[in-house]
């Protein structure tokens, strides 16, 4: 068998400095494209509960779209083929003194495209599990929608969406390995890199794997983490923790207390 | 006529409604008086419940108007007179002056007894936090649950949510309460307790519909009984004269088989 213990340990322990920034990209591009998807599924779901046509056609011609075609077609349409088209090119952006490369930033948005559709759909059907009597207590105590959504309807929606969001960041993760073929330098491209360079494919594939359990993993404690935290419906926090998911509890939380 | 629209604090007028082609409620008029305590009584199906809940729009109404306050509910009145249907913001202002308490309680779960009481004046009246907490450990204190404050709805037994959710309606200041079979989801045992609240609130002047299957709270606190049938008000009167002589033949059909 062709296989170089000292190449696997050294890539696997030691990272070059390509590694690394592959795998700064594909958390950084993961965390951020999630995040682009979380606020255009709540805008999609928000929509297409309404019964007004003009709000809920688009969102469902939206999410027939992007769940009808394959995410890699998805990337390379909005990044090449749009360019190729001279309809849209991603120009490289400076941002807070920071270069952001267009593929980059196409990246971010393909993938946070992609996941809004999913989003809407699970985001609806978290809020299509809270008791109808909610709305009417909230209602009978004169709270307009927006209210409603944001205090009383989201947060116990939160609870049901918790499980299905982690693993829709645990696929985003993976999905990142896509953007290789608009050239953005993730995990798997640097990996590519490095084996044209030195032909070590079998270790070099094998240390990417391990590097994706690894941050799958992570994300598993902390997704586990999350669940017992927020996402029980039935069991309530206990009363010590009292905060609202979209309170000042939870900012306190998020800011690390 | 200024001065009969002060004393009026609801005035429903020919309420008609329908869910599909089946007509729930048949033309329903009923005032209802500030400081009055009104309690509709009638079979299951009868349109008791959708009534009440029209009266603070939760349901649509086909056709009459109904007034709280003197001012039309969920419609503005053009100068000649038409009806158009109001704003959301409007709708949940009018809904402010009216607290309703629910069969099913309706807490919000992922609150604590205090938070869920707080919730409303601080969000919608904009009430200060210090001034809200205040007056929720009073009206806990009134519905006699004071040490439950920090307790989660799931925590708390049938009777007590019920008790936490009319201290909700009440923090609201509203200018009257509408009960919906605020006692049919009780055990038997803390039935009594939410009982003794609402006669407690009734004393206390508060303006209350109240929907029940409780004969006996109808006998003893009711200012007046409201009896409807298949979707028509059919009598109504102080309950001694529809508990000793009901006139209508539905109402004694009624009666004999819940008494």
């Amino acid at each position: 068998m062709n296989f170089n213990w000292d190449v696997f340990w050294q890539y696997l322990l030691q990272p070059s400095g390509v590694y690394l920034t592959g795998l700064w990209l594909t958390c950084l591009i993961s965390v951020l494209a999630m995040a682009l998807g979380c606020v255009l599924g709540l805008a999609a779901a928000l929509m297409r509960l309404s019964h007004n046509p003009l709000l809920n056609l688009p969102v469902r011609f939206y999410v027939w779209l992007m769940r009808g075609t394959p995410l890699l077609v998805q990337i390379v349409f909005l990044y090449t083929a749009l360019a190729a088209g001279g309809i849209f090119r991603f120009e490289d952006v400076e941002l807070f003194g920071l270069m952001v490369p267009g593929n980059i930033q196409a990246a971010i948005i393909a993938l946070g495209l992609n996941e809004g559709a999913y989003m809407a759909e699970i985001i609806r059907a978290g809020i299509g599990a809270v008791d109808k009597g909610q709305y009417e207590a909230g209602r009978s105590l004169g709270m307009t929608f927006a209210k409603l959504m944001r205090r009383i309807v989201l947060p116990q929606a939160f609870r049901v969406i918790i499980p299905p969001l982690g693993n829709e960041f645990n696929v985003m993760l993976k999905n990142t390995t896509l953007v290789s073929v608009i050239g953005v330098q993730e995990l798997l491209l640097s990996t590519q890199m490095v084996t044209s360079a030195t032909f070590r494919v079998f270790e070099l594939y094998l240390v990417v794997a391990i590097y994706f359990l690894l941050l799958t993993t992570l994300w598993g404690f902390f997704q586990r983490w999350l669940e017992a935290r927020f996402g029980q419906s039935d069991r309530p926090a206990p009363p010590a923790a009292g905060s609202r998911m979209f309170g000042r509890g939870t900012l306190k939380l998020l800011r690390g207390r | 006529m200024a001065r009969k629209s002060e004393e009026l604090i609801i005035e429903a007028l020919d309420v008609h409604k329908s869910f599909g082609c089946l007509e729930i409620l048949k033309g329903i008029s009923l005032q209802v008086r500030r400081g009055e305590v009104v309690v509709l009584i009638g079979a299951s199906g009868s349109g008791k419940t959708t009534f009440i809940r029209c009266i603070n729009l939760l349901e649509d109404i086909q056709g009459g108007r109904i007034r709280v306050n003197g001012r039309a509910m969920g419609y503005r009145e053009r100068a000649d007179g038409s009806l158009v249907r109001d704003s959301e913001r409007n709708i949940a202002r009018q809904r402010q002056d009216i607290g309703m308490v629910f069969q099913r309680f309706n807490l919000f779960p992922h609150m604590t007894a205090l938070e869920n009481i707080i919730e409303a004046p601080i969000q919608v009246l904009g009430v200060p936090r210090a001034e809200a907490l205040e007056q929720a450990r009073a009206l806990l204190a009134r519905v006699g649950l004071a040490d439950k404050a920090m307790h989660y709805p799931s925590m708390l037994s049938g009777g007590q949510q019920q008790r936490v959710a009319i201290a909700r309606a009440l923090a609201m200041k509203p200018q009257a309460m509408l009960f919906d079979e605020p006692t049919s989801a009780l055990d038997p045992e803390t039935v009594g307790e939410v009982l003794q609240v609402m006669k407690q609130l009734a004393d206390d002047g508060m303006t209350m519909v109240v929907v029940t299957h409780e004969m006996g709270f109808a006998r003893e606190v009711a200012d007046r009984v409201v009896v409807l049938d298949q979707g028509e008000l059919i009598e109504q009167g102080p309950p001694e004269q529809i508990f000793s002589r009901p006139t209508h033949p539905r109402t004694q059909a009624f009666l004999s088989r819940v008494l």
